[in-house]
């Protein structure tokens, strides 16, 4: 328990942006729920289960978490604090793309009622549909290194070497980012005729 | 520290299910160091949260004598022969006792006392156990009559509809409620072991 609770919180601060206290209580929380249902757990391939099953729990946990963010208007304040790195700035209309999302999501958040499947995957699905526009590496690494996976690990998905992986890392986003908004902008104009 | 809004709406994509990493995550995190993170004064509050919440659940699966005597002995790594000796039981009747094919009703109170003591059982919870048995084995050849009725030899669908029938009415009458001697018996028996 001690090992997942430190690399849980880890997980949280440093890969979810969480703030530390609440990434504390929202790990305590998830290993509690650990606890609770461990009769339920059923090993079916290997030693390895019962590691995606904690994680998974942990993601639920996260994903709650953003919920009550988003119903509360803190994640579009965290949106706004996001920075991207030394020269890989993104465009003011880039960043409104990106901005409508994650308002859309908070709205729908707060409409929805919280126990409801699915809630907040619509404005989401616009991600989906541009990731799928991309080559099936470049999507591997965005969706990878959004989750700090070392290039190490992803060089061994890809087959491609780490330096170029680096290297390509900023040309990908800013084409997922051209793909985003046209897939936006072609959804406002069907949608306005 | 930097967060590209890029990474920040992919991971909300994550954690909401539009996106996937096939397991690349999950090996991800196995494969991080541990920072440790947590407050060194919170740590034991967890600890006894997590031990509260680890019994609480492990008491949960425990309905009945039997199930207990079988998880506890595991725990130890003791024999029935041990443990039926040690509360002056015979083995084929402790073998039973281990099964719930025993009423507890027949267990004299003072074996009762030795398992409650040696176990160390709260006298609530070993109250709870010893009626969830005696209700199972008194009930046990009701529901056996109910699925023989339902029996069905006739290919796998037919037998499935006809265990669906019979779960459906076991449920119906699944009250439980003792015979008022029954209840008697069971009160006296709790009563003589002083829980």
């Amino acid at each position: 328990m001690d090992l997942y609770q430190q690399r849980l919180i880890g997980e949280a601060i440093h890969v979810f942006h969480i703030p530390p206290l609440d990434a504390e209580e929202l790990v305590d929380d998830a290993l509690l729920t650990v606890i609770e249902r461990i009769g339920t757990f059923v090993f079916r391939k290997g030693d390895g289960d019962f590691h995606v099953w904690v994680l998974a729990i942990f993601r639920n946990r996260a994903r709650d978490f953003m919920r009550k963010w988003a119903s509360t208007g803190a994640l579009e304040v965290a949106f706004d604090e996001t920075r991207a790195g030394e020269g890989e700035e993104c465009t003011a209309a880039e960043r409104e793309v990106l901005g409508e999302i994650v308002r859309r999501y908070a709205e729908e958040t707060r409409v929805l009622d919280e126990n409801r499947d699915g809630e907040g995957r619509g404005p989401l699905a616009e991600i989906g549909r541009a990731l799928d526009a991309l080559e099936s590496w470049e999507r591997v690494l965005l969706r990878c290194r959004a989750l700090a996976i070392p290039y190490e690990d992803i060089a061994e998905y890809t087959g491609k070497n780490v330096h170029h992986l680096r290297v390509y890392h900023q040309r990908v986003r800013k084409k997922f980012l051209a793909m985003l908004t046209v897939s936006l902008e072609t959804k406002h104009e069907r949608s306005s005729r | 520290m930097n967060d590209h809004p890029v990474d920040m709406v992919l991971r909300l994509a994550f954690l909401e299910g539009v996106v996937h990493t096939r397991g690349a995550w999950e090996r991800a995190v196995a494969g991080r160091t541990a920072i440790p993170a947590v407050a060194p004064a919170r740590a034991p509050l967890l600890e006894q949260r997590l031990t509260d919440a680890l019994a609480g659940a492990i008491r949960s699966e425990l309905l009945t004598v039997g199930t207990f005597l079988r998880h506890a002995e595991a725990e130890i790594g003791s024999t029935g022969e041990e443990m039926a000796s040690r509360v002056g039981l015979r083995r084929n009747i402790y073998r039973l006792l281990e099964h719930d094919r025993i009423s507890p009703l027949r267990i004299p109170p003072e074996v009762w006392r030795r398992i409650r003591a040696f176990w160390n059982i709260p006298g609530d919870v070993l109250e709870g156990m010893i009626r969830r048995t005696h209700q199972l084995v008194f009930f046990r050849p009701s529901y056996r009559a109910t699925l023989a009725r339902y029996r069905h030899s006739g290919g796998t669908a037919r037998r499935s509809s006809a265990m669906q029938k019979a779960a459906t009415e076991l449920y119906a009458r699944a009250r439980l409620e003792l015979p008022p001697d029954e209840e008697h018996r069971l009160r006296e028996l709790i009563r003589a072991i002083g829980t």
